[in-house]
């Protein structure tokens, strides 16, 4: 395994040797190890070896993912350094990539219950960071454009990238969360501006130390799109840093480091596009259980958060005028 | 009647294991596991009794909401298209009755997804919402949802 990933750095770190080799945990959809590269030219760099589980409940392309970091290489977004990957699960039995360990705490649980200014200070820090990610040009980066389907719409690709796996992992009809999917296409606004989009930018998926964000993790969700997509996906209620940054304080931040404001009613459009997304996600967890392709009881009842997702979204849709705002945005 | 009823069983496991097992499990994928488990438990315990009722009433409900939007005879009405959709019993009922309630909730709930918009059918997806709320162990009848 371990002579597998020394071939895999020779690219872009030469000849290594590697010290430190431990599994550590991956979260619910991948298997992790950390080690160091420890190299002549180099010295020693910390690195982190990220392998998909078998199934997930997120399918996740570690190409894109790959592809995404490797064209932030170097940039100021927050980012882990690209150094390998493993397309066809020489080192695991599944692809992996390997990236530079940044060092940082992870916890959610732990951010959420911060003291009101330690956690605002880091809300304004993501907010900080969620607009130097926007604001780079992807255009000249190198970062493959991926198929946006028959029109080239990104917005609209990313519903029906959510659409197809809503068919593909849905064990009943789910008229609701059907009918959302033409609410979607039906009222998606023009962006801002097309930005890389980190798809799963929360807490948990960002590591921090003394207060800032050291870095953003777990890219396999990026795409071109409207930013207003990672906002709302922050303030998700489940995560939501809301109690110590509200979410048009964090609109300013963001504005400030993108150079563009995201308008309030794409927030507000996104808001109703996470929580459909959150739902198709979690009858994807539960089919996964369902099928066998994972014995991960969190998985199993996912379906239940699935009611949720939909009241929150018909409540949104009907607190506002969708088609005159729409019209004066 | 049989006590303790299913939910006091229910209600006994999960403080049972909460109490008693899982101090005594590392922390870990085994205590993850477990902890997801009691979750479960939790929910079955809020819930378990309640799925006769739910269906009856969206049954009900979308019966009596199609019967006004599809025509009383014909391809279109409503059990000509309850016939043509193949709706699969689905697995984990015992209960003859029960189980064949849920197969026409499924048919239903296909042929709703598949009509053309209107007021009856958001009002209809409202209540379906708030009901499924209910069912699942989310919020007890008649509360308000979140802000």
């Amino acid at each position: 395994m371990q002579s597998a990933v020394v071939g895999l750095l020779a690219a872009s770190c030469g000849d290594v040797t590697l010290s430190g080799w431990s599994q550590i945990f991956g979260g619910n959809a991948r298997r992790a190890w950390a080690f160091d590269a420890i190299s002549a030219e180099q010295g020693t760099l910390p690195c982190i070896l990220l392998s998909q589980a078998a199934v997930t409940h997120v399918e996740a392309d570690p190409d894109a993912e790959f592809g995404a970091l490797a064209a932030l290489n170097g940039s100021d977004v927050r980012a882990p350094r690209a150094l390998a990957i493993d397309r066809e699960g020489v080192v695991t039995g599944s692809p992996a990539i390997i990236l530079e360990r940044v060092a940082g705490e992870a916890g959610a649980v732990e951010f959420l219950a911060m003291a009101d200014d330690a956690g605002r200070g880091l809300s304004q820090d993501l907010a900080k960071a969620a607009g130097e990610l926007h604001r780079f040009d992807w255009t000249s980066s190198g970062f493959a454009q991926p198929d946006h389907g028959p029109d080239g719409d990104p917005v609209r690709a990313q519903i029906e990238h959510w659409h197809d796996q809503f068919f593909k992992h849905r064990l009943e009809p789910h008229p609701v969360l059907a009918w959302l999917f033409d609410w979607l296409r039906d009222h998606a606004p023009d962006p801002v501006r097309l930005s890389i989009v980190h798809g799963d930018m929360r807490p948990g998926n960002f590591l921090y130390l003394d207060g800032k964000v050291s870095a953003i993790l777990d890219w396999e969700m990026a795409h071109i799109g409207d930013p207003a997509e990672d906002i709302a996906w922050i303030y998700r209620a489940l995560w939501s840093p809301a109690k110590f940054l509200p979410a048009d304080d964090f609109l300013a931040i963001h504005a400030q480091h993108a150079g563009f404001a995201v308008p309030r009613r794409d927030f507000a459009y996104y808001r109703i596009f996470s929580e459909v997304k959150f739902a198709v996600i979690s009858l994807a967890a539960s089919h996964s259980f369902a099928s066998g392709g994972t014995p991960n009881l969190r998985h199993i009842d996912r379906a239940a958060k699935v009611p949720e997702c939909l009241r929150n979204a018909l409540e949104w849709i009907a607190a506002e005028d969708w088609e005159t705002s729409n019209a004066a945005a | 009647m049989l006590l303790p009823s299913t939910g006091d069983l229910l209600h006994g496991l999960r403080q049972s294991l909460k109490q008693t097992v899982l101090p005594e499990v590392p922390d870990g994928a085994a205590s993850r596991q477990l902890k997801a488990a009691l979750h479960l438990l939790g929910r079955l315990e809020r819930s378990w009794d309640l799925a006769g009722a739910h269906l009856a009433q969206d049954n009900a409900d979308i019966e009596a909401v199609l019967g006004e939007l599809l025509p009383q005879e014909g391809e279109q009405s409503l059990e000509a298209r309850l016939s043509q959709v193949q709706a699969e019993p689905p697995g984990g009922f015992n209960d003859v009755a029960l189980r064949a309630a849920a197969t026409r909730n499924l048919a239903l709930h296909a042929i709703v997804a598949d009509l053309p918009d209107c007021a009856q059918l958001q009002a209809l997806r409202q209540r379906m919402v708030e009901r499924d709320s209910v069912y699942i162990g989310d919020k007890a009848p008649g509360q308000e949802g979140p802000k």
